[in-house]
């Protein structure tokens, strides 16, 4: 109740305390002297009566005393007469024994005394007052002395009771007009005062007040009135100045605000602030994008929960964390995410809640396992090269020898078949390194114009004729489809590879469907923009796991069982296609298929282009010059050319070749020329040569696939490539074309 | 010589009057009966006779009785006998004799009444003038009640008219304090009507009812014609000043008795 009565004096307005203070002031000022006047009045006007009353009494009891004496009721009623005056209510005589003998008026002769004055006039004789209410009553004895020397002689007593109404009433009166003008007078005075405070004091302190209100809910406060002199008018000066000052930070910490804001929504990564529950509080556009409104807990963007809040309930709260893991986005797509935690503290030092960042690795993750895989590759591929160089080397010395042999065997001679066996044997070793170049570094034999719809239609055709019946395949082939440079053979090779993959994927049935198209645009992130021709191979089968997914190109890896799958299938089809400038995407799904899709960049001019391979042997005649680093293979290099009709000198590395060039160039005819040589390789080789004789007509060899250098070697005028391992047949046609065409 | 000692018993008997008649005041209250009827005139005929100043004053029996209880009094007078609840230290001398008379305004025109008419106003019976072929006006009637006891005339009314009974409170009765307030009212109300004792009666300008067609007078009484006759007394302390005893042995005296006779009372010598 108190309180109460508290707060409702601390809510009422300033001008309503202040008028009724000073009402209250006022009031009292005026009527406590009215009070004590009246107090006064009150005594004096009292003081007055009894004084009458003792007169007329003691008048009364004079008279009184021959009416008594003779019973004689005139006389008595005379001295009755003598006391009747205004608020006299009553006079009565009565006898010793109180026996009323006469009273005025007559009809209250009956009335008794007071009790009171009954005991007061058994043991005395001196007049006694009551009063009562409303009337003072004073009893005197009748006292009748018959001479000086004579004992008083008590003939009776008399009273008289007079009104105090009366005197109240006057006296009322006069408290009454009295309390009015007070009033009047307070209320004149509440009105001026009021008036003068209002005006000078608390209207501007009011004003003041609502401005400050105003400045507080951040609205712009009210032009103040014009000051008025002295404290108040200093007090308005000083908080216009203040109000400005403040309005003038405000606006600049809006603006801040407002720019901070703005940065906080710009920002490319999830922001957010959690309480200590870390149920979240605030969030940025970002962190909306990715999460959606408000999830109540940080904990609710993961379904296994952040990890890193463990660490901090485990370890200090006071530490800056930093964490990836793994959440699931508004779409319901789980992202990786590096989530940064910055645990906020009371100034009392207790933990408040974090403030945080997340930030989408997802994509970068993807790129960087993308480049760890291309490096892997890569490195994979550098390996394959070097090791069917050195193979692709034995085998030449095999396989030369081989055909060299059968050359001069007769079909009947006992010698023959096991001939027949090496070289077949030695044949499929080359198609291995063949294909374990074509997925290293530098593969392509031969480039020409090609449609990739007539290689789709040639692998239809084997596929056709040698799959299960319960493979269904289909093609949608693009008719106009653009041309590409490209080893037609490789690309064969790479078809193949892929629907027999789809094939053995499919081992109940089902669809393998090939079709191409145009594509023009990025085919991957990591391609440029350009025109591709695209061919894609879907199949319906098993399909492959996630996990292994990124792994299928790697040499080597294979799902197949023991002595079904060598695991480099795929990894030449994809290092063909790398080395084509093209690129391959896999997307597949278990249980309902696999789609590989190549995109080969289409090439600058579209023509039609025709590679017609001939078996046959090509004889010639001249002085060749066989440079190379082994001697196996300059040995086998003489047997075929000389098998072929040509003379043959050798230089083991660069330097001789140059000079035996120099002293024979005129009877040397062409230069068979190694690519890799230590002391001077191909290329410096070659520059010499071409400076002895810029017509000089040098075929290339290399247990490498076609590279840079050796393109650089026949752009620079060299007359053609051929790569180990080669037969006879291969051989002599490549230098026959070479010879024709100076 | 004797001329001086003359003069010097005359001074000396002078002296002596004069301190005797400033020292002798004998003061005396009570009944208005006693002390109008003959008490006032036979005191000062006292004074007179013996120097001796005896005040007194009417003030009802009962008040007489209280004065002289509390001694605020010599003695007193009453109409009344002496009852056993009275002190037995006051002494009630009868000294004269008067009679309970009717008293009405000088104009009512009615001039005689029976016992039973008295009765009939005094039980409330009659409470109009016209019943009794008077006037149209309400019967007033006054008391001597001071209600203290029983009053002189409050005792003779209920031996003598309401056999010992006490009479019944009327609510045209008026109670007044003494028989002489009685009469001096009686004299200023036409309706008015009471019962007080001949021998103050006859001195108001009231006027007394005959009884039964009998007036009520000095001889009537004395001879016992008019009924309603009463004995009336000096109450005395049985140790009494000696100058009250010698101013009640002067009334008992024959000289006293013949004062009081000529005083218009029934004096004990005229009982017949």
């Amino acid at each position: 109740m108190k309180n109460e009565t508290y707060f409702v004096l601390m809510k009422t307005p300033l001008q309503v305390k202040v008028s009724v203070f000073i009402a209250l002031i006022i009031a009292v000022s005026s009527l406590v002297p009215t009070f004590f006047f009246n107090s006064a009045l009150n005594k004096n006007l009292d003081r007055e009566l009894i004084a009458r009353g003792e007169t007329l009494g003691y008048s009364l009891s004079r008279a009184a005393v021959e009416g008594i004496s003779t019973e004689n009721l005139d006389l008595i009623r005379s001295a009755g007469f003598i006391v009747q005056a205004e608020g006299v209510e009553l006079s009565q005589v009565f006898s010793t024994v109180w026996n009323a003998i006469d009273a005025y008026p007559f009809e209250r002769l009956s009335e008794h005394p007071h009790p009171d004055a009954l005991n007061h006039f058994k043991t005395s004789n001196a007049p006694f007052l009551i009063r009562t209410d409303k009337h003072y009553e004073f009893y005197n004895p009748v006292i009748y002395r018959p001479d000086n020397t004579s004992a008083e002689l008590l003939f009776g007593y008399t009273r008289i009771s007079l009104s105090s109404g009366n005197i109240r009433k006057a006296a009322g009166n006069v408290i009454a007009v009295n309390i009015l003008i007070s009033v009047l007078i307070t209320i004149i005075a509440v009105f001026a005062v009021n008036y003068i405070i209002n005006r000078f004091v608390l209207k501007p302190i009011v004003s003041l007040h609502n401005s400050m209100r105003k400045l507080k809910d951040g609205l712009p406060p009210d032009t103040l009135p014009v000051s008025p002199q002295g404290e108040i008018g200093e007090l308005i000066e000083k908080f216009t100045e203040m109000s400005a000052a403040v309005r003038d930070k405000e606006e600049k910490l809006v603006a801040s605000q407002q720019k901070l804001t703005s940065l906080f929504d710009r920002v490319g990564h999830a922001i957010f602030t959690t309480d200590n529950n870390c149920n979240i509080i605030r969030t940025n556009k970002r962190f909306e994008e990715m999460f959606g409104k408000y999830p109540a807990n940080i904990c609710d963007i993961s379904s296994s929960g952040i990890e890193a809040l463990n660490y901090v309930r485990q370890g200090s709260p006071g530490a800056i964390i930093n964490k990836e893991e793994k959440v699931i986005n508004i779409n319901g797509a789980e992202l990786l995410i590096m989530i940064s935690l910055y645990p906020e503290m009371e100034q009392t030092g207790s933990f408040s809640g974090f403030d945080g960042y997340i930030i989408d690795i997802t994509e970068k993750k993807r790129l960087e396992e993308e480049l760890l895989q291309s490096q892997k590759m890569e490195a994979i591929g550098t390996l394959a090269g070097g090791i069917a160089h050195d193979f692709n080397n034995m085998l030449q010395i095999i396989l030369g020898y081989a055909s060299f042999l059968k050359l001069n065997l007769s079909e009947n001679d006992p010698m023959y078949p096991p001939i027949i066996s090496i070289e077949r044997s030695a044949n499929r070793a080359a198609d291995l390194t063949k294909q374990l170049l074509g997925f290293a570094r530098g593969g392509k034999y031969i480039v020409s114009s090609v449609n990739l719809n007539e290689v789709v239609n040639t692998i239809i055709r084997i596929v056709s004729r040698t799959f299960d019946k319960a493979i269904e395949i289909k093609t949608d082939l693009w008719p106009g489809l653009r041309l590409i440079e490209a080893d037609q053979s490789q690309l064969e090779q790479v078809l193949m590879n892929l629907c027999i993959n789809a094939r053995d994927a499919m081992p109940g049935g089902g669809v393998l469907k090939i079709d191409t198209f145009n594509f023009e645009g990025r085919p991957v992130h990591e391609a440029g923009p350009g025109k591709w021709s695209v061919v894609r191979i879907t199949d319906t089968g098993a399909g492959i796991d996630r996990n292994i997914i990124n792994r299928i190109f790697e040499p080597f890896f294979t799902t197949k069982e023991t002595g079904k799958g060598t695991g480099i299938g795929l990894a030449m089809v994809y290092g063909v296609i790398k080395n084509h400038g093209g690129h391959i995407t896999v997307e597949s799904e278990t249980g309902k298929g696999s789609v590989f899709t190549i995109y080969l960049p289409a090439a600058e001019k579209q023509k039609e282009a025709v590679t017609v391979e001939s078996k046959s042997i090509d004889y010639g005649k001249g002085l060749i010059l066989v440079v190379d680093d082994e001697e196996i293979v300059r040995d086998i290099c003489r047997t075929i050319l000389e098998t072929t009709g040509y003379d043959v000198i050798e230089a083991p590395d660069g330097i001789a070749a140059v000079e035996l060039y120099s002293q024979k160039k005129d009877s040397i005819v062409a230069v068979i020329l190694d690519m890799v040589m230590p002391k001077m390789n191909g290329k410096e080789t070659f520059l010499k040569l071409k400076e002895i004789n810029p017509e000089v007509r040098v075929l290339l060899s290399s247990g490498f696939t076609i590279d840079e250098t050796a393109r650089e070697i026949l752009g620079a005028g060299a007359g053609g490539f051929i790569q180990k391992p080669y037969n006879i047949s291969k051989f002599s046609k490549a230098l026959s074309e070479l010879l024709a065409r100076s | 010589m004797i001329n001086v000692l003359a003069s010097c018993f005359i001074l000396l008997i002078s002296l002596m009057c004069f301190s005797g008649a400033d020292a002798e005041i004998i003061t005396a209250s009570g009944c208005s009966v006693s002390m109008s009827g003959y008490l006032t005139g036979f005191a000062r005929e006292y004074e007179k006779r013996t120097g001796v100043r005896v005040l007194v004053r009417g003030s009802g029996s009962i008040a007489g009785m209280e004065d002289l209880k509390s001694r605020r009094v010599d003695f007193a007078a009453s109409c009344r006998k002496k009852f056993p609840a009275d002190p037995a230290d006051i002494e009630f001398i009868q000294v004269a004799w008067d009679a309970m008379v009717f008293i009405v305004h000088t104009s009512n025109p009615l001039e005689n009444i029976s016992i039973d008419q008295a009765m009939d106003i005094l039980s409330g019976r009659t409470t109009n003038w016209k019943q009794l072929n008077g006037k149209d006006l309400p019967v007033k009637i006054f008391a001597s009640e001071p209600g203290q006891g029983l009053s002189g005339i409050e005792h003779n009314v209920k031996e003598m008219l309401f056999n010992g009974r006490e009479a019944p409170r009327l609510r045209n009765k008026i109670p007044l304090a003494s028989s002489g307030i009685v009469e001096q009212i009686i004299e200023k109300t036409p309706e008015g009507f009471a019962v007080s004792g001949f021998s103050s009666a006859r001195y108001r300008s009231v006027k007394m009812l005959k009884l039964n067609n009998v007036r009520p007078s000095r001889d009537n009484i004395s001879s016992n014609k008019y009924p309603f006759k009463r004995p009336l007394f000096l109450l005395v302390p049985i140790d009494p000043k000696p100058e009250v005893r010698k101013f009640v042995a002067f009334a008992l005296s024959t000289d006293g008795q013949k004062l009081i006779g000529s005083l218009g009372a029934v004096s004990l010598m005229d009982e017949k």
